[in-house]
């Protein structure tokens, strides 16, 4: 087994990324909460065209646009890192629910099956992804986000 | 006119993959030797806003800047392995041939009218790039410029990498030469300062290292065979042909690489002699000749001055500084008319008291600011005579590295070669005296070399002897100092 | 030397001195110069910081040999500071 991971040069990578060490809290929870704030935006935007296709839809789109909003302000404020979370887990269920909706199509949605070329749609699974990557640096303690603090004595 | 790819233009290509690739492995050889990046001049420790490191410094005994440096593989550092002294010389090498080439490719733009390419030269350039990054989100490929080669969003991209990111890299790079630091001390302060210009040039690293990857993913996008073809054959032909030299190309690029590293890590001397040649010739040229004229504000202090380099570690030394250096002697001998031997209390008297307020740059990469003052070289060397046939100063010292520091390499007293054209730098100071205070036992007590055109190394703390000689290639192993002999670093070090 | 006095040292008070002296009769100390036994106590110099193979609590204490003649009367015994040094103003 350990031979097989060794093949992949996957435990490389993970001893790689163990050694960098970011602290820069407030520009990583600045640009947390800027991703955040892209996602409300482009989920708000979106939220009138998913309504009149079906009214859960809409629903569901202002959940995340509201979501969006909350870890916009969670993320510099919290003393956990919840605003984090929770804008991982949105990111999660966007990224998901638009991959779905284009590759296999979903109820109410069929129209959007197989339709790549949507700008805005491409835009919301970078802002998903650079996301979700910020959270797994702050996760992983690669980052520190305000308010926490790094301390390094040396 | 016709655009084209004409063949300066594909060999210039060709040659900046080759320097590229050798300046960025080098270029992280060098990050790891202290692999921590600051925004403050005095590279405070515990302030750094990256690092790349998983080493913790002890807290009850004293560490240096050699314990923190790390060894990285010989896969992303060239040579790798802990080699500052090589790194520096492929860094500095390939940025000599990187900037020829580069000034070369630039004339050739302007000459043939080719610059049109990648300048633009209409605002409407920007509403069509926002078309452009449009469609890629939509998945399409943008069409190009009426009668140009590329689209607007890569043209505005290869434009901003030729005409900014690359002068961008040159001058964040320069800006760590501490000779035109103590030169052009307004050049530093424009880039924010020296630690700014590091983490600069290590963000501009990350920009070029981005641009590679994306360059080379849109090419796959746009069509591997066809667009590779360009930079090969000129035009779009050939594709299996095309893909197939490309891929050849890049084996051989990377056969190139393994190859160098190889020899450099198995024979360390004669790259040190190679490329040392050529890069020494442009330094003496280029950075000799400068002086320091820095005079930094009391304010600006640090707190806490880092070092490199563990004192002496033998009884006749503790002994000597428990009595507060009061059995210290200076010799000064070799090709001189008058050979002299000098007393703490006989510099501290001398008529001549300088004091300056400099930046310090170690050869790693941090930097600290410190008040120095002690007796201006110059009138040392005034009062001993050189004979006409001097031509370099040896700092002996009371330091054996192999006693003294566990972290070094190699063994032996440590002793470095300065120029004697040094010596006559108007900041150019032995210096007794730190920040007010008699100069610490880590920063060299009793005395030490302060050379504000050079790195930190040659600064000779606890020295004891300074001997004229003609000649440095029978001391030690030739090379012009301790450093020199067992690290591989270069002798004079305006950068 | 003009009184100058190095940051590194620490200054030793009479009774720290006293004590000093006290260790020094203790191991029979005597000047490797010219035997001697007389010294003159000055500063002490901690070691345990500035060098990896001391011991955290070393110190170099400076002697001076009593002995007019002495042909190199500086030098200098280690000592652990709990066994001369007072109080705390570390």
């Amino acid at each position: 087994m350990r031979r097989l991971l060794r093949v992949t040069g996957l435990p490389q990578l993970v001893a790689f990324y163990r050694y960098i060490y970011l602290n820069q809290p407030r520009l990583t929870a600045a640009a947390g909460s800027a991703l955040a704030l892209a996602f409300a935006a482009i989920h708000l935007y979106e939220l009138p065209a998913h309504y009149e296709a079906s009214p859960a839809w809409g629903v569901l789109f202002g959940v995340l646009a509201a979501g969006g909003l909350v870890a916009t302000a969670g993320i510099p404020a919290g003393g956990r890192p919840w605003g984090w979370e929770l804008g991982a887990a949105l990111c999660l269920l966007a990224l998901a629910g638009y991959l779905a909706s284009r590759a296999v199509g979903l109820p109410g949605l069929e129209e959007f099956r197989g339709r790549w070329d949507y700008p805005l749609g491409t835009l919301a699974m970078i802002v998903e992804g650079l996301f979700l990557l910020g959270y797994l640096f702050v996760r992983t303690g690669l980052a520190v986000a305000y308010p926490e603090r790094r301390d390094w004595h040396d | 006119m016709e655009f084209g790819y004409p063949w300066w233009l594909r060999v210039e290509h060709l040659v900046n993959i080759i320097f590229m690739t050798f300046l960025i492995r080098s270029g992280i050889e060098i990050l790891g030797t202290h692999p921590k990046l600051y925004w403050n001049e005095h590279s405070r420790p515990g302030s750094e806003w990256a690092r790349f490191t998983r080493k913790v410094m002890p807290r009850d005994r004293l560490y240096d800047t050699l314990d923190e440096e790390e060894s990285y593989s010989s896969i992303v550092s060239m040579p790798g392995h802990k080699n500052l002294g090589l790194g520096r010389h492929w860094h500095f090498f390939t940025v000599i041939g990187w900037i020829l080439a580069g000034l070369v490719y630039v004339a050739l733009l302007f000459l043939t009218g080719q610059w049109r390419r990648y300048v633009p030269y209409s605002w409407e350039i920007f509403p069509m790039a926002y078309q452009d990054v449009v469609q890629y989100l939509s998945f399409e490929l943008p069409p190009t410029l009426p009668g140009q080669p590329f689209n607007a969003v890569q043209k505005l991209s290869y434009g901003a990498v030729i005409f900014l990111l690359a002068p961008f890299q040159i001058l964040t790079g320069a800006a760590q030469s501490p000779a035109l630091e103590a030169r052009f001390p307004w050049f530093v302060r424009m880039l924010g300062g020296r630690q700014w210009a590091r983490s600069l040039h290590f963000l501009g690293l990350l920009a070029f290292v981005g641009f590679i990857g994306v360059h080379v993913f849109m090419v796959i996008v746009h069509g591997f065979g066809q667009e590779t073809a360009k930079m090969i054959f000129g035009r779009q032909t050939l594709p299996a042909l095309s893909t197939g030299i490309t891929l050849a190309a890049a084996a051989g690029l990377v056969v190139l690489h393994v190859i160098t590293t190889r020899y450099t890590l198995a024979h360390p001397r004669s790259t040190q002699r190679g490329l040392g040649a050529v890069v020494m010739g442009v330094r003496r040229v280029l950075l000799n000749p400068l002086t320091s004229r820095q005079s930094y504000p009391k304010e600006a202090i640090s707190p806490e001055h880092r070092v490199n380099g563990k004192p002496p570690n033998a009884d006749f030394y503790k002994i000597m500084a428990a009595h507060n250096f009061a059995g210290y002697r200076l010799e000064v001998g070799g090709l001189v008319e008058r050979p002299m031997s000098f007393s703490l209390e006989d510099l501290r008297t001398f008529p001549t008291r300088q004091t300056q307020r400099v930046l310090h740059n170690c050869v790693q990469g941090w930097t600290s600011i410190g008040e120095w003052t002690g007796v201006p070289l110059r009138q040392i060397v005034e009062l001993v005579r050189p004979l006409p046939e001097a031509r370099y100063m040896v700092f002996l010292t009371m330091q054996d590295s192999g006693r003294d520091e566990p972290s070094a390499e190699g063994a032996g007293q440590f002793y470095e070669v300065v120029p004697l054209e040094f010596a006559h730098h108007p900041q150019t100071l032995l210096a007794y005296e730190m920040n007010g205070e008699p100069l610490p036992i880590k920063h060299g007590a009793p005395l030490r070399l302060r050379l504000e055109t050079q790195v930190g190394f040659k600064m000779a703390k606890w020295i004891e002897r300074i001997e004229f000689v003609s000649d440095h290639s029978i001391i030690g192993e030739g090379m012009g100092g301790w450093r020199e002999d067992n690290v591989f670093y270069d002798r004079d070090v305006g950068i | 030397m003009g009184g100058v006095i190095y940051g590194d040292n620490r200054i030793l008070s009479g009774e720290e001195k006293r004590r000093v002296l006290l260790r020094v009769r203790e191991r029979g100390f005597a000047c490797p110069a010219c035997g001697s036994e007389g010294f003159e106590v000055g500063e002490a110099l901690p070691l345990g910081f500035l060098w990896f193979g001391e011991e955290p609590d070393a110190y170099m204490v400076a002697l001076t040999c009593r002995n007019p003649n002495c042909p190199s009367p500086r030098t200098g015994i280690r000592l652990e500071g709990s066994g001369f040094l007072l109080g705390e103003d570390e």
